[in-house]
């Protein structure tokens, strides 16, 4: 016991220093993130705002055992999951390959170009991007509606079709945000060694072994970060884009979790409901992060803790 | 060496203390003093006047409230020094902490408190009944001569939480079957009066080209998208049986029994006449996907008329000034002949405004405060609340008030919406006082259009009354409704674009059912018995 | 031979994927400007396409009349820049503690960080504890208790782990240098990339914040940019959707206005962001780290 005290004591006198760089963020999130966790009670209690905000009756997994039962709940899940999952397989990959494909443009200046016009599309905010999508893809009025036309066919009505609607969420998605996406891999690749190339051009590789054989590499680390941190959003479908993007023809696979809680938030203030739903929600997430962070540990020794 | 790391690490460390003991030593502003927007503008603090602190929630177009004369003029008179806190947008997502917090204000005034709240957090909000019997004549008057609004105002405990109000110039109904004149002349029909009549009606628009630009680009019938106010369910009426309540949920009542309208066999059978339109193009392809911009756009656009029929507010919301004039209204289509049809109306929705105004118990003057609310309900602040202040936006004229036109290149509307609280105010305008104040025209038309729909509105014992539920019914509700309300919307338009409802209705009816449809209907006819007095 | 050709069918490829990268991610960006400028109803029913139809600036001046505006750039820019540098201040030492694989605290401190990005107490607890700092309506609210994205940290984490050689820490403390001394004087300068991208992710989130003012700030004199446009925004969206309830009459050309806002709104809140890129884009080049490695 003593020597291990020692030791302790000994790395913090060695290290002292990483330890006061560290400080700064663990005081805010201190305060400010740990400080607010008492109110995840408020799942397990009956919300009674005349007793507090924690003081309600402890009533246990109610609110969780109402919604698992809940009539929804089982398409709830399916489309939130699927919307996600789809959204992750497809959109990953994207920004890496656009990064990699930026990099290799030799002139500065359209190199320049290219990249600040890929991430322009990142600030139009949702309510004009949905706008947009109704506008293009309007079978009768919209650009989509008049090349079908062109081509003799009959235009089909992408917003109001199931099948279509996982696809146009998950593509103007990735139409979106994959510049800004690939900003963090750009930075990665600059970061790598010319050497590395000068030595591959000497053993006589061409421009996309070169890709290959270095810029790849050098990504996989940052790729894996981030991959691990994706997962943790397997469940995380934001409100705004879904819900201005539903209408009767979608509702099939457009009600996700996120609508549901907000409609019922419209007629009845469900704190305690919408609480258990939401940690419900995390706790998916969660499991799912530690389940992918801990295969990245064992594979490639790469993860998070 | 070491001594700069120490000197580095205790800045940062001052830098963080320094900043946290920022926050903590409160020297921040509060609001309402000084810098804020002057509670003192443009008024005389008296010494003795009791200062309140009132978040208004109000449209995103009102101009703020210090700067409104009415409103300061009553503030002096009544002796109250009020900080407003003005929220313009983003209410609904800010709502429930300030209510949790307990952060609340004095009072709350405009369009930020419902039904839902004031039961959820029953901590909140005061009991209003004893503070308008002793010092609220105004409101007492209106409680005594339009005994609706108490009714209206009050809860499921028999406690009145929030005050309600009655606004000047409104229709008994939200909207109105709209039909383009023009194209029936020149197309040389009849307008029609029966379903079967509409439809060759929409025929001839889609297939003989109105618009004379050569293209089928007609399009004859369209009506708003989601399930709200202005879509074909209004014309459930034409059965003569039914009308719904623009409750939005598609409710509605018949002989004291509560109705859901989307079980009701009419509305089997509008659906099938409405596919039978969808399905030979007559109605919007787009009709359930297209936003409600493109469905204003549709009826407006520059270059030429494109809508035959639709549904909406008024003729002039819907097709702009320059094709307003083409349009007319259409009255209520019978199924069939000999069938006397209904439209829908409910003025206590129209009419009225309900939870207005609220106080907390948090209030400390809560005489003066209902002094000072009560103050809004005398008749002249009531002809301002709607329309604007004396002598900016409207004129007495003896005992006439008159609409002043708009200044500053607003339109009435946006003028209307800038001076006062209008559809978020608090106002008695009685049936009376409403003769005398003489509207702009666009509003005068609106209301006779109305007016050719009253002999089709179904009686008022058919409306359902706005309902009080207790917390625990309501909770209950919302989540049968929204479940239930899901699948009414996939399949009333499904049915209407495929068709099938015939088949389908069956199982249908099996879903809303283990969706907990009966005990929605049990809770409603329970309250609406109550209500009823049985 | 094939070697060349090789190169040359690779540049072709590059050159390909940046004319569709262009068109399609450039013609709804350019619609959005046009959009900006034309009759609503026009752009509603599709009949806007390459260049704008009915020409209006009526979009602009209703968003450049509210005087609001004016004092939410300013705000938005204090904000911006002030909460750039305190969270950079805040997270890039963290970041590098986190990297170092010889600090012991390490896997503690990830899980200890990690963990707030999926457990939160929720917005009225959080908003409750801001209250007892009395950060409410302040500055500071903007600036302090959100300082820290714990993303921002990983990835930063990520970078240093990678690209700082642990030759590099060797030789320093052979000279005697302590870690904080390697922090600045080292890491810093090798590590402008990923300095330029959080500092980039940074400022965009502050300058985007608008649920955190709305929630914590009362008061115009305080609110950034957002908070102006969304008001501006939902002025001219009232009856955007029917509005249940309210019903209000609506002249024509009040719908007419909110559309044309809407794309406005896009263009007044996002071009000071979008010149910013620009800007810091030469810390993306290649070979930053050339001559710090050889010296």
């Amino acid at each position: 016991m003593y020597t291990h005290y020692k030791k302790v004591v000994k790395h913090i006198k060695d290290y002292y220093e990483l330890y006061i760089l560290v400080l700064p963020a663990v005081i805010i999130i201190l305060l400010f993130n740990y400080i607010p966790m008492y109110g995840v009670q408020i799942a397990f209690r009956e919300f009674d705002p005349s007793k507090g905000f924690v003081g309600g009756e402890f009533v246990g997994l109610k609110y969780f055992t109402k919604f698992i039962n809940s009539f929804q709940f089982t398409d709830l899940i399916k489309n939130t999951f699927f919307l996600s999952f789809y959204s992750i397989l497809a959109g990953f990959p994207v920004p890496i390959i656009l990064a990699l494909f930026i990099n290799q443009i030799k002139k500065a200046k359209a190199k320049k170009f290219i990249q600040t016009v890929s991430y322009m599309p990142h600030f139009i905010s949702v309510i004009v991007l949905v706008g947009m999508l109704s506008i293009f893809l309007s079978p009768s009025s919209g650009i989509v509606g008049h090349v079908y036309r062109s081509f003799g066919l009959d235009p089909i009505n992408f917003m109001g079709a199931t099948k279509y609607f996982r696809s146009i969420y998950v593509l103007s998605d990735i139409w979106q945000h994959s510049g800004w996406n690939s900003i963090i891999y750009i930075a990665a690749l600059s970061a790598i060694d010319p050497t590395l190339y000068e030595a591959a051009e000497v053993d006589g590789a061409n421009r996309w072994q070169k890709l290959i054989m270095i810029d790849i590499p050098s990504l996989v680390p940052t790729i894996i970060i981030l991959l691990i941190l994706n997962s943790g959003n397997i469940m995380n479908i934001g409100f705004e884009k879904v819900y201005l993007m539903q209408n009767s023809m979608n509702l099939p696979v457009s009600e996700v979790i996120s609508t549901y809680v907000y409609k019922i938030g419209i007629m009845s203030n469900q704190i305690s409901y919408a609480s258990a739903i939401g940690l419900f929600n995390t706790m998916i997430n969660f499991v799912f992060l530690v389940f992918v962070n801990f295969i990245s540990k064992k594979t490639s020794d790469i993860s998070l803790w | 060496m070491r001594k700069k790391s120490i000197l580095i690490s205790t800045v940062l460390t001052l830098l963080i203390l320094a900043t946290i003991l920022a926050g903590c030593s409160g020297t921040n502003s509060v609001p309402g003093n000084g810098d804020a927007k002057g509670s003192t503008k443009g008024q005389d603090v008296s010494s003795e006047s009791v200062s309140l602190r009132v978040i208004a929630i109000t449209h995103a177009w009102t101009k703020d409230l210090d700067e409104i004369p009415m409103f300061n003029k009553l503030n002096e008179e009544i002796g109250v020094n009020i900080t407003w806190e003005q929220v313009r947008s983003g209410w609904d997502e800010k709502k429930n902490t300030v209510l949790a917090s307990g952060d609340v204000p004095d009072a709350f005034i405009g369009w930020g408190i419902n039904d839902s709240d004031i039961s959820t957090f029953s901590n909140v909000f005061l009991p209003l009944n004893g503070l308008i019997d002793s010092h609220a004549p105004n409101i007492t008057r209106m409680f005594k001569e339009q005994p609706d609004t108490k009714a209206l105002a009050t809860a499921n405990d028999g406690n009145i939480y929030g005050l309600p109000s009655i606004i000047p110039h409104r229709p008994n109904s939200f909207n109105i079957h709209s039909i383009n004149g023009a194209w029936l002349d020149e197309l040389g029909l009849e307008t029609p009066t029966t379903f079967d009549e509409f439809y060759n009606v929409l025929k001839a628009f889609k297939e003989q080209d109105p618009n004379k630009n050569s293209k089928q680009d007609e399009i004859p019938f369209d009506w708003a998208p989601e399930r709200g106010l202005f879509t074909a369910m209004s014309m459930i009426g034409a059965y003569g049986n039914y009308a719904e309540d623009f409750s939005g949920d598609w409710t509605s009542a018949k002989d004291g029994k509560f109705v859901f309208l989307p079980e009701t066999e009419d509305y089997k059978k509008l659906v099938s006449y409405l596919h039978k339109l969808y399905s030979e193009g007559l109605i919007n392809q787009e009709v359930f996907t297209q936003d409600y911009s493109q469905f204003q756009a549709k009826s407006k656009d520059p270059d030429y008329q494109i809508v035959g029929s639709t549904m909406g507010w008024s003729l002039e919301d819907r097709f702009g000034p320059e094709y307003a004039k083409d349009y007319e209204v259409l009255l209520p289509l019978a199924a069939e002949k000999g069938i006397d049809p209904i439209w829908p109306a409910h003025p206590a929705r129209t009419k009225y405004l309900n939870n207005v105004a609220q106080i907390t118990t948090k209030n400390k003057n809560p005489e003066t405060t209902i002094k000072w609310l009560d103050g809004f309900y005398t008749e002249e602040m009531s002809a301002q609340g709607y329309y604007g202040s004396l002598d900016l936006c409207l004129e007495k004229q003896g005992d006439k008030y008159i609409v002043l036109p708009p200044q500053d290149g607003m339109g009435a509307d946006e003028w209307k919406w800038t001076n006062a609280l209008v559809d978020a105010g608090l106002m008695y305008v009685s049936p009376e006082l409403d003769k005398r104040i003489i509207a702009p025209e666009s509003i005068t038309q609106r209301v006779d259009h109305d007016a050719l729909y009253e002999p089709y509105f179904p009686k008022s014992a058919d409306m359902l009354p706005i309902l009080k539920f207790s917390k625990d019914d309501m909770n209950e509700i919302s989540i049968i409704k929204t479940d239930i309300l899901k699948m009414v919307d996939i399949k009333w338009a499904q049915w209407i674009i495929e068709g099938n409802v015939d088949a389908e209705w069956e199982s249908y009816l099996n879903q809303l059912e283990s969706m907990g449809l009966s005990r929605m209907k049990e809770i409603y006819q329970g309250y609406y018995d109550k209500y009823l007095g049985k | 031979m094939k070697q060349r050709n090789n190169d040359f069918v690779f540049s072709f490829l590059i050159i390909l994927i940046c004319i569709i990268i262009v068109v399609v991610v450039i013609y709804p960006v350019y619609f959005v400007f046009i959009a900006s400028v034309s009759n609503p109803s026009s752009v509603a029913n599709g009949n806007v396409w390459l260049y704008p139809k009915g020409f209006t600036l009526m979009g602009y001046k209703e968003i450049m009349k509210d005087s609001r505006i004016w004092v939410g750039y300013k705000n938005t820019l204090i904000y911006a820049i002030g909460g750039m540098l305190i969270s950079m201040l805040f997270t890039m030492p963290a970041a590098y503690a986190l990297s170092r694989k010889d600090f012991k605290a390490r896997g503690f401190l990830m899980l200890f960080f990690t963990f707030t990005m999926f457990f939160n107490g929720g917005l009225i607890p959080t908003y409750l504890t801001v209250k007892n700092f009395h950060l409410d309506n302040t500055i500071w609210v903007m600036l302090i208790p959100f300082s820290v994205n714990v993303y921002n940290i990983i990835i930063s984490r990520t970078f240093f782990q990678n690209n700082i050689p642990g030759e590099l820490l060797e030789a320093a403390k052979l000279d005697g240098c302590s870690n904080i001394q390697f922090f600045v004087k080292v890491v810093l300068p090798l590590s402008k990339a990923i300095l330029a991208v959080i500092s980039l992710y940074y400022i965009v989130g502050y300058w985007n914040e608008y649920f955190k003012a709305l929630m914590y700030l009362r008061e115009d004199r305080l609110y950034p940019l957002q908070m102006v446009l969304r008001d501006i925004l939902t002025r001219n969206q009232a009856y955007a959707s029917g509005q249940l309830g309210s019903g209000a009459s609506a002249e024509g050309s009040v719908q007419q206005k909110a559309d044309l806002v809407k794309y406005g709104v896009i263009v007044v809140s996002t071009l000071p962001i979008i010149v910013i890129y620009p800007l810091i884009q030469k810390y993306f080049d290649k070979g930053v780290m050339i001559g710090s490695l050889k010296g």
